[in-house]
């Protein structure tokens, strides 16, 4: 069984309608969105749930106001600014470190196990399990969640018997990416021919290195700036990341999205459709 | 002498857990007069943010194990471990009673460090 | 006023917005609060002229005095320090700075140590200045550095512009504390609107006044003005799918050298003004 994580570093460089593309592409896999602070893989997958369950991670405060004394011990102690002068815990500045929990000498402050989001076990509509999830909004360690949708796949590979598991990333370089990319077989990094796009795609590949993974480079909406795709091509042979493919912008792939479609779905005699192929085989 | 296992239950026909920061259970075995003589359940570990592995090394050593078995072991339960001087031994999935006996056969496999990265 | 950029979805012009919205302010400072990815800087091109490295607290043992009561382990919630019979491990990644292990030791064996995790490059752009924070590759958590950024806020009457990281997590919640209004950009597909719905949710529980930019406005029809309209949202700004603006980004060039868009920014910083009057 292969782990197959799709990253970019920078947002919005076509990560999800890749891996949507991949899903209408592959056979026998589980694919896993693992994007769990902004989720849109469903968008293309339509995923009916079969299984939902809560996400805990962490606890939660609360004051008794009953209990409370008011001897302001945990504001002084608070390095998150999180009790206001009526003792009332901001859940959002709260950092969940307990040291009010632990120093109330009234045994006001409560704590709770933290429901931080949820996530679930669904069919898509290629007739493929898929694992998602959603972190709740200004909610902390995402890459828990993430931790956990791919334990989730993991398992659901295995029920099956799949062949690959495809996991959508999440953007950037910090903790639920190194979650998502953890263990896997291959990142499939997917970048853009921009200045931010290149600045963000040598971040990622050193983030590849840093976890021992190899990586392979797809370059979207690669016309765009000729000149800025040759630079990313001298970049991944530097750095030993193949570039497998190269797809030119095209308004379709809006026109697709907005169908609700992967552009196999949306234009099967299309180009692009021979591009995702080729990427598909560099993967394997 | 004291050996931790990680399970799935708490019972010597339970399943060994292949995971140690977040196992179910902890069951803590005495080699020498032969029964389990604590069973530990790791609940508080399963719902933790971060640092499992930590955590879980810290119950081994209150606990005077002086070997873990488990299937695998991340970058902090080994640093962890390794510090508090305890031994790690690596084990397929089989039965508690199993792997005790193929400890004492002396044909599980020691290991001095991660066999896995963290966050699995 | 401090005006922060924010969108739900990673990709979808919040640098473009920012970076040009600076451009056409005549004095300001600008806060790259994206710290995972900072771009802010290849469109403000600037000389770093000095760095401030970001630390946060950890705990340093000293055993001579300590006596492995495992009080500091217990107070912990992120299981970064363990004790055990004749030694104390910390585990610096895992570590908050919370203070609680140095606060509750009953021996006072613990004291705080600085742990680099990032830094903040200060430059100037037009004689404005930059502050870019960047968090280090590998780091678990970027709340610390945007923190560190912020602070340059605190006392200051200058007018903000403060770029925040995509999504709707902590890294962006700590971004948009004690900012006077939220721009939000999207993008009018639906992953646009999906993760705008996240945004607005968001900044509506953070109570702040917000607007919406729309870039590569036509490709997706109304999706987004719908929205704004029926959710009652001020739509600030579209800016039409245009392919100059597509290769003047990618080149790290400002669209506002040109005078059309010289004039389309201004405007938007002056809506922005009369909204919050």
């Amino acid at each position: 069984m292969k782990q197959i994580t799709i990253i970019s570093g920078k947002g919005g460089t076509g990560k999800t309608t890749i891996t949507a593309s991949l899903a209408c592409l592959a056979k026998n896999y589980v694919v896993a969105d693992c994007d769990v602070d902004a989720a849109d893989l469903h968008l293309l997958l339509d995923p009916q749930v079969k299984q939902r369950y809560d996400f805990y991670s962490g606890k939660g405060y609360t004051i008794d106001l009953e209990k409370c004394v008011q001897c302001g011990m945990c504001r002084d102690l608070c390095r998150y600014n999180a009790i206001n002068n009526l003792y009332e815990i901001d859940p959002i500045a709260c950092d969940a470190c307990g040291a009010c929990f632990n120093v109330c000498p009234a045994q006001a402050v409560v704590e709770k196990e933290n429901c931080a989001g949820e996530y679930y076990i669904s069919n898509t509509k290629y007739n493929m399990p898929m694992i998602h999830a959603n972190l709740y909004i200004a909610e902390d360690n995402s890459g828990k969640l993430v931790a956990q949708v791919r334990k989730e796949a993991r398992k659901k590979a295995t029920e099956v018997n799949a062949d690959y598991i495809l996991i959508d990333g999440p953007p950037g370089i910090g903790c639920p990416v190194n979650a998502a990319i953890v263990g896997v077989d291959l990142a499939l990094i997917v970048t853009e021919p921009t200045l931010s796009g290149i600045h963000d795609l040598l971040r990622v590949i050193e983030l590849a290195k840093h976890f021992k993974i190899k990586s392979k480079v797809v370059i979207n909406k690669y016309d765009i700036n000729l000149e800025n795709t040759k630079r990313i091509e001298s970049i991944c042979s530097e750095h030993g990341s193949d570039c497998i493919s190269k797809i030119p912008y095209d308004d379709v792939i809006v026109k697709s999205l907005i169908a609700g479609k992967t552009i196999a779905d949306y234009d099967p005699s299309h180009s692009i459709c021979a591009e995702i192929e080729k990427i598909w085989e560099g993967i394997l | 002498m004291k050996i931790a296992i990680t399970s799935t239950g708490t019972e010597m026909n339970s399943d060994l857990d292949p995971r140690f920061g977040r196992a179910q259970y902890f069951i803590i075995y005495d080699i020498e007069n032969n029964k389990i003589v604590e069973v530990i359940n790791n609940n508080s570990n399963l719902n933790a943010s971060g640092g499992a592995g930590t955590s879980a090394a810290q119950v081994i050593a209150d606990n005077d194990a002086t070997t873990v078995i488990s299937g695998n072991f991340g970058p902090n339960a080994s640093k962890g471990l390794l510090a508090f001087g305890i031994k790690m031994y690596q084990s397929d999935v089989q039965k508690i009673e199993e792997v005790v006996a193929a400890y004492q056969a002396g044909t599980l496999v020691e290991i001095s460090g991660a066999t896995v990265a963290g966050h699995q | 006023m401090k005006i922060a950029v924010a969108s739900g979805k990673g990709g979808t012009g919040k640098t473009l917005i920012s970076t040009n919205m600076f451009n056409v302010l005549p004095s300001a400072v600008y806060l790259d609060c994206d710290v995972e990815e900072p771009n802010g800087h290849i469109f403000l091109k600037s000389d770093i002229e000095r760095k401030e490295l970001v630390f946060i607290p950890i705990p340093q043992v000293d055993e001579a005095v300590c006596t492995h009561c495992g009080k500091c382990a217990k107070v912990c919630n992120f299981n970064a320090i363990i004790s055990a019979k004749q030694k104390v491990l910390v585990f610096p990644e895992l570590c908050h700075g919370c203070g609680s292990c140095t606060y509750f030791c009953p021996e006072d064996a613990i004291s705080e140590i600085n742990r680099e995790i990032g830094k903040i490059e200060i430059g100037k752009f037009d004689q404005k200045e930059i502050f870019t924070g960047r968090l280090n590759v590998g780091e678990p958590m970027a709340p610390p550095v945007i923190r560190k950024l912020k602070e340059k806020m605190i006392g200051s009457s200058a007018d903000f512009i403060i770029d925040c990281p995509p999504g709707t997590s902590c890294p962006v919640i700590e971004s948009l504390v004690g900012v006077d209004f939220v721009v939000l950009v999207t993008e009018s597909t639906p992953f646009g609107l999906n993760d705008l719905k996240l945004a607005v949710e968001l900044v509506r529980k953070l109570n702040l006044p917000m607007g919406v930019v729309v870039n590569k406005s036509g490709l997706g029809g109304t999706l987004i003005n719908d929205y704004c309209q029926s959710e009652n949202i001020d739509l600030l700004l579209e800016i039409p799918h245009d392919k100059w603006v597509a290769e003047t980004y990618s080149k790290g060039h400002l669209i506002t050298e040109d005078d059309r868009y010289k004039k389309i920014f201004t405007k938007l910083y002056h809506d922005i003004l009369e909204i919050l009057k």
